[in-house]
């Protein structure tokens, strides 16, 4: 799922920061959540609490932690004034710690280690690390076979994927990801493209121009997605229907899209033009 | 003719040379762009380029190598050739590890599968290294196993090292492996149980105590004979082992850090490298053990700290500064940010130009820009892998060599009248009662959590938890001398006598235990006219437990109570100086107590308004001031320098006014002192 000798180039530093930070960035008007902020770990050793850190300066022996138990956490979060209280037992650590990396092997995929480890842990760690308000549903169990014949069928040949925000002209962040035979093999960003003297005109209408470049420069495109910055911002506020309006819109351009998605785009606009009629 | 080290950088024959350099990997470079990219690297004044040699790269299987012949790119001969021919020099870093966002970093995937060539955790699994993009078991530094496998590259890399080295060719200094320290995971109780390592381990012990019977009764343990021995695999607050079970075991695996760069520097003295410098780099981890400078510079030239920072981190930039001009005879950064690897925080164009100058301003003389050439698995270098020039990075790098030549900063003395010192085994006691052991200090330190929060609260026995107060009183003293704008180096209190001497100063805080080494080397400061500051404790037992009053009993008559009342610190006369015992570290150290005033530690220079530093550089010529903004906010300042009539911004090349300095968000301005 991801070659061993994995290619990562021509990252453009402020495009590459920018995509970091996207998820991150302070939108104005966004609604925020009712009710507290912030978290709590706290670590214990079953009997004990033994030290409290996390977005509120406590003191452990003054929170109300009696046992792990449902009625102890909340009250320990109402106590602080959290969101959110985690506690890890000390004792499991190393226990968790031990039997990830004895399922590790080295010559496998990256994503197959990372799953052999939480396969390995994922029955114990719900005991070791408790939280309130709780998980409502026990961490699932995920195949890595059925995820690597998934890859294998969907990025059977070379092929791309693209990411494109828009600022302007200019990219505000971009991000090209290369496949063959099921495996990611090439990261990258619009500056693979630009140093090689491919220029942007329009901006987001450039978007069947780098799909054609990036095609002809790499592989084929299989599924680019552009939109500007201010689309970004538009759906994390949820204006505008959120994502699913902007794609419905075009104010979020898939294109090229594989036949599937295609279909569905159509199904989508359709019935957002009905639907969105006043 | 020899390349040596000196408090300045390289002295290369007759020539003393700055060490600054830049970092390029032939062999990610295509080679007909080899020459361009050096021709670009010169343009922006560095004089010495640096690369890894790596053994994965080169070995074609077990004993076999490509430098050139199979694979034009891997001509490294051919490299360091050009580099010669270009007028410039070259550092070499042939590992055996190299990290370089390599997969399995520069290890030869066949070495995984010698199982007693792999560190071990305390349950007998392979210690596995997570990274991208793919996780793998480290080896151990400990195995004579995997020394056999590494001399078979140093046999094969050496005697090409050795033919280039400097006057026959472009090599003026060699790195012995790379980050040498437990891969990151430097928990007390993860690593390394290997049965090599287990072994070094009882020979470690041995030479300590002489005789098991009095390592029992130090340890509170009962081993029949020292092939039982066995190092703890977990803290235990109130079991039978005492304190210095632990504490020797956190030494251990600093001396196995010692034991592996030596090895390393063995191979490579054996393969025919010797007459440069061969140095060390430690992982942008955070000081504290196991890292311990001053004591690694016993088998190497320099040992330094890597670090990669964004424009926010100033103070870990500090700190890590503060660190290298206390404790290292040559304050080196043999990896800093030039650009970064895009599994870290993204570091770009604007973090450069301020943390750039960062370290300097703080006391660090010699510095790598990593990577000054980009490649694959890194961005944000001023020249790229074709030979093209970021300008902006680029521009940046010419300025700094201008300003680093205008000013003369690496000959200039940072006036420096304290030292911050830290207690070993108090940090060794820190990681043995982490209570979230194996999760790596600095898998905490990125996540911001407090040092004191993550250890086990139990007094273990004193009047409070050393674990806790000890970093907690540290940072006091800190706080207490930055509010006082007084300048000052940090070190471990391995730091040799001699070095001590260097401060009027020196501070360090003191519970009921410290090594009876520690105490006779801290009145013998005081004794030779050194101000010592001690406490909220005054020792009264060596670190092994037994009675050990040396400091007590130097105190002599108390010449001065500085601070009202009971929380008063006591300075006693001791020798020609005096030793002040600081009993209420919260009432003394606290901004704008009159202790450093009382003791005569006055700021070589003052300024108006938060949230800026300043620091001031003397020597030959002109003195030089670095002012530095690390807020988001622009700033001014009024900057008072005794007997200064102006200044001159080096950066800018304008006149600065001193008495009205601006300050732009996240910036450091250089100022040569119009005297």
């Amino acid at each position: 799922m991801i070659a061993e000798d994995v290619r990562i180039h021509e990252l453009d530093p402020v495009q590459w920061a920018n995509l970091w930070a996207l998820a991150s960035r302070p939108v104005a008007g966004r609604s925020r959540r009712p009710g507290p902020r912030g978290a709590l770990t706290l670590l214990h050793d079953g009997e004990r609490l033994l030290q409290a850190f996390g977005s509120v300066e406590v003191d452990p022996a003054s929170l109300p932690f009696s046992g792990v138990g449902p009625e102890s956490l909340r009250a320990v979060r109402e106590a602080a004034g959290v969101r959110r209280v985690t506690a890890v037992d000390v004792r499991g650590v190393r226990r968790l710690f031990d039997r990830g990396q004895r399922a590790v092997r080295y010559d496998e995929d990256f994503i197959r280690q990372a799953l052999a480890i939480y396969g390995a842990v994922r029955a114990e760690a719900e005991a070791v690390v408790r939280a309130d308000p709780p998980r409502r549903k026990p961490l699932p169990a995920i195949d890595a076979d059925w995820l690597e014949r998934g890859a294998r069928l969907l990025f059977s040949r070379p092929q791309t994927l693209a990411f494109y925000v828009f600022e302007g002209r200019e990219p505000h962040a971009s991000l090209i990801l290369g496949f063959e035979k099921g495996d990611l093999t090439r990261v990258t960003t619009h500056d693979a493209l630009a140093q090689r003297g491919f220029e942007l005109q329009w901006g987001m209408d450039d978007a069947p121009r780098i799909a054609a470049e990036i095609t002809r420069r790499f592989a084929p495109l299989r599924l680019g997605v552009f939109l500007t910055l201010e689309t970004w911002d538009e759906c994390r506020r949820g204006d505008e229907g959120g994502w699913l309006g902007a794609v419905a819109s075009g104010r979020i351009a898939l294109g090229p899209a594989p036949i599937p998605l295609a279909v569905l785009l159509r199904l989508l606009k359709l019935g957002w033009a009905v639907f969105s009629r006043d | 003719m020899t390349v040596s080290l000196t408090p300045h950088g390289l002295r290369v024959g007759e020539e003393d040379l700055p060490l600054i350099s830049g970092t390029m990997h032939y062999w990610r470079v295509p080679r007909a762009k080899w020459g361009e990219c050096l021709d670009r690297v010169a343009e922006m004044g560095f004089r010495i380029v640096e690369t890894y040699v790596p053994w994965s790269v080169h070995e074609i299987e077990r004993g076999r190598f490509d430098f050139g012949e199979r694979d034009a790119d891997k001509d490294f001969p051919a490299f360091a050739g050009l580099v010669h021919e270009k007028g410039l020099k070259l550092l070499v870093r042939p590992g055996p590890h190299i990290n370089a966002e390599i997969t399995y970093f520069g290890y030869p995937k066949r070495l995984f599968a010698i199982e007693d060539a792999l560190a071990r955790g305390p349950e007998g699994a392979a210690v596995i290294l997570p990274v991208f993009p793919r996780m793998f078991p480290v080896p151990s530094y400990a195995s004579e196993r995997f020394y056999e496998e590494a001399r078979l590259w140093f046999d094969a890399v050496g005697p090409r090292i050795a033919e280039l080295l400097w006057p026959k060719g472009p090599i003026v200094g060699v790195q012995a492996d790379n980050e040498l320290s437990f891969f990151f995971r430097t928990s007390l109780f993860d690593q390394d149980y290997s049965e090599a390592a287990l072994s070094l381990y009882r020979k470690f012990a041995r030479e300590a105590y002489g005789e098991l019977g009095e390592a029992n009764r130090v340890w509170g343990t009962d081993y029949a004979g020292w092939d039982t021995v066995a190092p703890p695999r977990r803290f235990e607050p109130k079991g039978a082992p005492r304190l210095p079970y632990y504490l020797d075991w956190a030494a251990f695996k600093e001396s196995l850090i010692r034991h592996g760069l030596r090895r390393c520097a063995e191979l490579l003295a054996a393969a025919g490298v010797s007459g440069v410098p061969i140095y060390h780099n430690h992982p942008p981890a955070g000081t504290g053990s196991p890292f311990d400078i001053a004591t690694a510079e016993q088998e190497l030239a320099a040992v330094g700290f890597d670090l990669y920072p964004t424009r926010r981190e100033y103070a870990s930039v500090r700190r890590v500064a503060r660190h290298l001009a206390g404790a290292s005879r040559l304050p080196y950064i043999p990896e800093f940010s030039s650009g970064c690897f895009p599994w870290w925080t993204p570091i770009t164009a604007a973090d450069q130009r301020f943390t750039t100058w960062v370290p300097f301003m703080h006391g660090v003389r010699a510095i790598d820009f990593y990577m000054i050439v980009e490649r694959e698995r890194w961005y944000g270098s001023p020249v790229t892998a074709e030979g093209r020039v970021r300008p902006e990075y680029f521009e940046l790098f010419q300025t700094f060599h201008r300003v680093l030549e205008a000013s003369d900063l690496l000959r200039k003395d940072k006036e420096t009248p304290a030292l911050v010192l830290e207690d070993l085994d108090y940090d060794r006691l820190e990681l043995a009662a982490s209570l979230v052991d194996p999760l790596p200090p600095i898998l905490l330190e990125v996540t911001g959590v407090p040092e004191a929060r993550r250890v086990h609260p139990d007094a273990l026995g004193f009047g409070r938890p050393i674990q806790m107060e000890n970093s907690r009183v540290r940072l006091l003293a800190e706080t207490s001398l930055e509010a006082a704008r007084i300048p000052f180096d940090l070190a471990y209190t391995s730091l040799p006598l001699e070095r001590l001497a260097r401060y009027r100063l020196v501070v360090l805080p003191t519970f009921e235990f410290l090594a009876r080494g520690v105490q006779e080397k801290l009145v013998a400061y005081a004794r030779a006219g050194g101000t010592l500051a001690i406490g909220p404790r005054v020792p009264e037992r060596d670190r092994t437990g037994d009675p050990c009053d040396i400091l007590r009993y130097a105190l002599g008559d108390v010449v001065e109570g500085i601070g009202g009342g009971e929380h008063r610190a006591r300075a006693h006369r001791v020798g020609e100086g005096r030793i002040v015992v600081v009993t209420h570290p919260d009432q003394s150290f606290a901004p704008g107590a009159p202790l450093w005033e009382k003791l005569g530690v006055t700021p070589p220079i003052r300024w108006e308004g938060e949230g800026i530093d300043a620091t001031l550089f003397r020597g030959k010529g002109p003195r030089i001031v670095m002012v530095a903004n690390p807020t988001a906010e622009a700033r001014a300042t009024s900057l008072s320098v005794p007997g200064a009539r102006g200044a001159l911004d080096l950066v800018a090349r304008a006149e600065a006014d001193l008495a009205s300095l601006k300050l732009e968000p996240y910036s450091v301005r250089v100022l040569e002192v119009r005297e």
